[in-house]
């Protein structure tokens, strides 16, 4: 097979595959329906670190969690849910939320919306951990 | 004789086949409504993975080219070209895949590039295509040396290294639940490999193998997929981004913050290169063994069930 002919069957590809999921509706992030979903999917990711309380994010998408001796943080990740244990570096206020940054390598920085209410309850949350 | 023996490139050719299973499971699922789940910039993530395994090889595949060329010029033996040669080869290769597999679970050196393949929550036929972009830096092109030595034609290995990826797309989908026992018994199947993708304690480390699932049964890796212990896919610690840099660089990012730490020893940090995924050396991470472990504190029913004893 010749190289532009593979390049164009590889974009081609990538391209008509990325557009029929996306009109088959399956870009829909995921939301957590209630506290319980995030409670569950904490603990399927950190399944040593039972979960003593939660606090949504506005849009359902993050969820605080917090345990014996520590906080951390659940969300949606495409269809899924993704969960880090937050350390000493606070996050940073943006215009409609907190913005995360992690140490390691193998996440992107998360952008959480939170209103006003619920910011204050975040940042309580935080600070007393 | 065979020096200049040519095979196609078959997992080139392959990608309009490949592109056109997708397709079909896509149709399957959407129809049955079962039988495996989509998302968009997962699949897009998987399949950008897949093109960057291909273009990395065509950028450094010299280098292991090279490499079996010098091996072949070494070797007196040549074992020809006739079809059981090239059968028998097929069948060593995939032993030589169990072991740069099972290296690749068990030596985070080599787990750095195969950990990409496991990244994906999902496991659908475009997971199958979520290859390593670093293959070339693991080394383990070392493990096709012996084969080459015993004269079997460069070309020929690589040919079968090729066909044995291919037979391991079709493995890659949740719509196919069980095949015909004898099938399941000798042969790598949707089942076996779903085993293999799960983050459970119970399936972390098992089912290596590429085409013949005997190699797990005769190395006391082989695990059988528990109805009721449906498969988790993914990794212990689940990665956070759909970002194709980070997917494909976060462990050896990973192993050199943690090799060059302050005040370790140096068989420390060479542990953090070459001991299993989840060492540590202060005991802050769990390998696969403590994480079992772990496990089995929690769920005391599950001692001595497949993948705990
Ligand atoms: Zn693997
Ligand atoms: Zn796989």
């Amino acid at each position: 097979m010749t190289l532009p002919v593979l390049l164009a069957l590889v974009v081609g590809g990538i391209a008509g595959i990325a557009a029929i999921l996306h009109l088959m509706g399956l870009t829909t992030p995921y939301r957590f329906s209630n506290g319980h979903d995030a409670i569950s999917a904490w603990e399927r990711e950190v399944p040593e670190r039972p979960a003593t309380g939660f606090h949504l994010s506005s849009d359902s998408r993050a969820s605080l969690v917090t345990f014996e001796g520590g906080v951390g943080i659940v969300w949606s990740f495409g269809g899924d849910t993704v969960a880090r244990l937050l350390g000493d570096t606070p996050p940073q206020k943006t215009q409609n939320g907190l913005r995360f940054d992690f140490p390691d390598f193998g996440s992107s920085a998360l952008k959480v919306r939170l209103k006003e209410t619920d910011l204050d309850i975040w940042m309580k949350a935080l600070e007393a951990q | 004789m065979t020096d200049h023996l040519t095979y196609p490139d078959v997992v080139q050719l392959a990608v309009p086949f490949f592109i056109i299973a997708i397709l079909v499971e896509l149709v399957w699922i959407a129809t049955k409504g079962r039988g495996g789940r989509y998302e968009t910039r997962d699949a897009v993530t998987s399949l950008i993975m897949g093109a960057g395994n291909v273009t990395s090889g065509i950028l450094l595949g010299f280098i292991a080219w090279g490499f079996f060329m010098v091996l072949w010029e070494i070797t007196p033996l040549d074992l020809g070209t006739s079809w059981w040669i090239v059968l028998i080869c097929f069948v060593l290769d995939d032993l030589r895949y169990y072991w740069v597999h099972r290296f690749g679970h068990r030596i985070r050196w080599v787990w750095a590039s195969h950990v990409n393949h496991h990244s994906s929550q999902h496991y659908n036929l475009t997971t199958a295509l979520r290859q390593t972009w670093t293959g070339t830096f693991t080394f383990m092109m070392v493990v096709r040396a012996p084969l080459i030595l015993v004269g079997f034609h460069p070309a020929m290995v690589l040919f079968c290294g090729g066909l044995n990826l291919i037979y391991q797309f079709w493995i890659h989908t949740e719509a196919i639940n069980r095949l015909p026992r004898w099938v399941e018994a000798i042969m790598n199947t949707p089942s076996h490999h779903r085993a293999h993708h799960g983050r459970n304690p119970r399936y972390l480390d098992c089912n290596y193998a590429g085409v013949l699932i005997i190699w797990d049964k005769l190395f006391g890796t082989f695990v059988p997929e528990q109805d009721d212990d449906k498969v988790d896919y993914g990794l212990v610690h689940n990665l956070g981004t759909f970002n194709p840099l980070r997917i494909a660089f976060h462990e050896w990012v990973g192993i050199y913050r943690d090799m060059t730490q302050r005040g370790l020893t140096v068989r420390e940090r060479l542990m953090y290169a070459f001991a299993p995924p989840g060492w540590s050396h202060d005991g802050s991470r769990k390998s696969s063994d403590e994480l079992k472990q772990a496990h089995l504190r929690r769920h005391p029913e599950d001692k001595g069930s497949a993948g705990f004893s």
